[in-house]
């Protein structure tokens, strides 16, 4: 009775011990795959800037794009030359590194009875609404690239 | 008309009893009603309305009750306070010292007017007051130009009298706190800085063209490189810069007031008046049409290249917003960029700030809007240029 009690133990030990390992292999990207493909709607578009009626709307001349996988991770999808993908990733490294990452926004604000606009910040995290935005005001500060945030279809000009 | 200031009218009142007020037996209905009735005969004047630290606050009193009253005048400020003096029988004057800041302030002058009958322990609305505000520069610490100060807009600031018979300063304000007004500087516009046309630059992009990036100095992007280079160009900025920690709040703001000169200088607009402001705990800084307030407890403000980037960002709003004026007067050169730029703006600025945070903030749309795109780059690049520069030179611009 004693001994088929213990085996029953260890058996349920081992089956919550092997779910947990099914899980984190799940979870756990194969570094030999690459980046994980984005996995959310934006994507961060990378400009060097030019004024010129070449570009269009543009601000400049699109050199880079970064998307976020399922976890929120900024990814390097493509860029125009080696020196900026060397860069951007640099960038993202960095900004992965930083537990959030600062977002300005402007509201309607009132100061001795006449309107303005008030500028704010707040700390962003990935997975986030916003973190994009922050993440490429980081990237330009490291890098100076102008960003946008667009939808992928929107990037792909 | 009632005070809302009990305790300074006490202080009043007490030092009307010190200066020989005997206690009188007049109630205190009594009492108010004939200050009230009195006090709209009241002329006094406070001068000069903006003062350097120290020196004097001159204040003078016409007689308007012989012989019935006895004042006294108040900085409501460190409870300084002078007299009580006799002010019912002829004109009289007298006169505070100016405290020292450390940084432009307000300070509110109070003129109390006790009645000799008055004074009742019993009833304390036996004293009735005026205030009149007065601004006061600090001296300032190694070097800069803040000179007796006036806004062009505006007017330059004026003492403000109460309605008759009312105290209105809760408690003193100004000293060092960061709730004071800013008193807006007299522009000293430097001349425009030169345009340089920007280094021809080889860009390869994702559609696999080579592009040159160089840009028109004429340009939007080209007056915002004009800027940046010049910013480090000026003295007062880079003696500001070379040692910012240490700097005092005022210095800091003399470096703040000269990129909004150099900005409007080179965008050739009117200078943003520039001033702290203590505002709520995520707020950085307010733009309230020709005004820049910013508080200088923020995070970004101890780092000298993100303080002066939210500075172009906000002159830029207001460059835009001047540029729409200028359209919507008929001065701009239709097909040029400006004009462009000033129709697109204009647009936007008409509904700025509401749609995209009517319901709920959709920060997306609110990035969308080609006025702070255009804000948002210059503002970015600023800090970019300034940290690269300070880093050793480099690039400021592009990868």
């Amino acid at each position: 009775m004693g001994s088929s009690r213990k085996l029953m133990f260890l058996s349920a030990g081992a089956l919550i011990l092997v779910t947990f390992a099914v899980l984190w292999g799940v979870r756990k990207p194969d570094p030999e795959e690459g980046p994980a493909p984005a996995a959310t709607e934006e994507t961060l578009v990378l400009y060097v800037e030019a004024d010129g009626a070449a570009l269009g709307n543009a601000p400049g001349v699109h050199v880079a794009d970064v998307g976020f996988d399922a976890q929120g991770n900024a990814v390097l999808l493509r860029s125009s030359e080696p020196e900026i993908a060397r860069q951007v990733q640099a960038a993202l490294d960095e900004a992965q590194r930083q537990p959030a990452l600062p977002l300005m926004t402007e509201t309607p604000a009132v100061l001795d009875g006449r309107p303005g606009v008030g500028m704010d910040e707040a700390p962003v995290k990935k997975g986030t609404p916003g973190y994009a935005w922050a993440l490429g005001g980081f990237v330009r500060s490291r890098t100076g690239l102008l960003y946008r945030v667009a939808p992928p279809a929107a990037a792909e000009h | 008309m009632r005070s809302r200031l009990p305790l300074v009218r006490l202080l009043l009142c007490a030092a009307a009893a010190a200066a020989g007020a005997p206690p009188g037996a007049l109630g205190a209905n009594a009492v108010k009603d004939y200050f009230k009735d009195k006090l709209p005969e009241v002329a006094w004047s406070v001068s000069p309305e903006t003062v350097r630290a120290r020196e004097d606050i001159r204040v003078e009193v016409r007689p308007f009750a012989p012989g019935e009253w006895t004042c006294r005048v108040s900085l409501l400020l460190r409870k300084e306070r002078t007299g009580p003096f006799p002010c019912g029988s002829r004109a009289a004057a007298t006169s505070l010292a100016a405290p020292d800041f450390v940084r432009p302030a307000t300070v509110t002058v109070a003129l109390g007017f006790c009645s000799p009958q008055g004074y009742s322990k019993a009833h304390k609305f036996v004293c009735w007051g005026k205030e009149k505000k007065v601004r006061v520069i600090p001296a300032l610490r190694g070097g800069g130009d803040a000179a007796r100060r006036g806004d062009p807009g505006s007017g330059p600031p004026r003492a403000t009298q109460t309605p008759a018979g009312s105290f209105k300063a809760e408690a003193p304000e100004g000293e060092g706190d960061d709730d004071g007004e800013e008193v807006p500087p007299v522009p000293e516009v430097p001349p425009p800085a030169p345009l340089p046309r920007a280094e021809p630059q080889r860009v390869r992009g994702l559609d696999g063209k080579t592009y040159e990036v160089g840009g028109d100095p004429r340009s939007f992007a080209g007056k915002n490189r004009a800027y940046r280079a010049a910013l480090l160009q000026d003295e007062l900025i880079r003696r500001g810069y070379a040692d910012w920690p240490r700097r005092t709040r005022e210095e800091r703001l003399e470096v703040l007031r000269r990129a909004a000169q150099i900005h409007a200088a080179v965008f050739g607009t009117s200078v943003a008046q520039v001033g702290y402001r203590g505002l709520e705990p995520k707020r950085l800084g307010l733009y309230t049409g020709d005004q820049i307030w910013v508080d200088p407890s923020k995070r970004a403000f101890q780092n000298p290249d993100e303080a002066l980037g939210l500075l172009t960002h906000e002159a830029t709003h207001h460059y835009q917003r001047e540029l729409v004026a200028k359209l919507r007067a008929g001065r701009l050169q239709p097909g040029s960029e400006e004009h462009g730029l000033a129709e697109e703006w204009g647009a936007e600025l008409e509904r700025y700030c509401c749609e995209y945070c009517e319901k709920r903030c959709d920060y997306a749309a609110y990035r969308a809007q080609s006025v702070e795109r255009s804000a948002f780059e210059a503002g970015e690049a600023a800090t970019l240029h300034l940290r690269r520069q300070r880093a050793g030179g480099g690039s400021a611009d592009g990868v």
